[in-house]
């Protein structure tokens, strides 16, 4: 999930070059290739990090189109169906903690998203219609899981 | 919400004429707010929102009728100013789509709440004809206790 193609083929090329010169490795041949695998470590976090940051930038961006665009609405259902709203959807599980942060930020209609990526419902029925009720059920189901 | 916004939304509005008249509540919506309730958000069939027990699940134009008809209104020719009734206007499509409720002053004026945004007051109906909110279709009206 978390790949970056050129990164995945450099490593893979350098890793090929190395061990096809077995079997015996000298103690700086040993040394290059632990240097080597520090390097792939980091290369891997580095594109999981840029990986997270384009997620999150994508996120804000639908944000913002979502809220410009059904503030007004007076439908939570015609909210949920915008197209905006649904692409943030398919983002899958790594959507949560984005969501969850917003919502702790700034109040909207995030709970359909949230019960759809979680398979979750927190709120109690007797809160329905009860916007801070069900805000703060998520917030602490969210809290619960080190979301926030 | 800014102006800017508002203006975005509603293009007649400016020109009709409006002032926003409270902080943004995403606590209700304009059904709530018409229904005189600043505590719930009101919607059929979403578990986030409350619909009154015995009223229909129904989210059509007619089916908010039938909503309003249960808190006492009834439905009336047009939106002239009855002494002794409040009045509520309902927005849609002509294809059945309920897409807003606005509520009558005593001036005449009208006052909505706009989505999660803040409540208006607007000089005409009129001012919110939109893609959004569709044009007032059907006109209801209830005796003041």
């Amino acid at each position: 999930m978390y790949t970056d193609c050129s990164h995945d083929t450099a490593s893979r090329w350098l890793r090929a070059k190395y061990f096809r010169q077995k079997p015996s490795y000298s103690n700086r041949r040993v040394r290059e290739i632990a240097a080597l695998e520090r390097m792939s470590a980091y290369v891997e976090r580095k594109a999981i990090i840029r990986t997270e940051d384009r997620v999150a930038n994508l996120f804000a961006e639908l944000a913002a189109q979502w809220k410009r665009e059904t503030a007004h609405l007076s439908s939570i259902a015609a909210k949920v169906s915008h197209p905006a709203y649904r692409r943030i959807v398919d983002l899958g599980p790594t959507a949560i903690p984005l969501i969850v942060r917003k919502l702790e930020a700034e109040p909207g209609y995030w709970f359909a998203a949230l019960r759809t990526l979680t398979g979750e419902n927190p709120a109690r029925p007797e809160d329905a219609g009860n916007f801070r009720a069900i805000r703060d059920a998520w917030l602490n189901w969210a809290r619960g899981r080190r979301l926030l | 919400m800014p102006e800017a916004q508002l203006e975005e939304w509603f293009p007649d509005i400016r020109q009709a004429g409006y002032q926003i008249t409270s902080e943004i509540d995403l606590g209700y919506n304009c059904v709530a707010y018409a229904a005189e309730d600043q505590t719930r958000w009101w919607e059929p069939f979403r578990p986030d929102a409350y619909w009154p027990d015995g009223v229909a699940l129904d989210d059509t134009l007619e089916g908010f009728v039938v909503l309003f008809e249960s808190l006492g209104f009834e439905l009336c020719d047009d939106a002239d100013t009855e002494a002794g009734f409040t009045k509520i206007a309902l927005y849609g499509t002509t294809d059945g789509d309920f897409l807003h409720v606005s509520r009558q002053l005593p001036t005449g004026y009208w006052t909505s709440k706009i989505g999660e945004a803040e409540d208006i007051e607007h000089n005409t109906l009129e001012a919110l004809n939109s893609v959004g909110y569709g044009q007032p279709l059907r006109f209801m009206r209830k005796r003041d206790q």
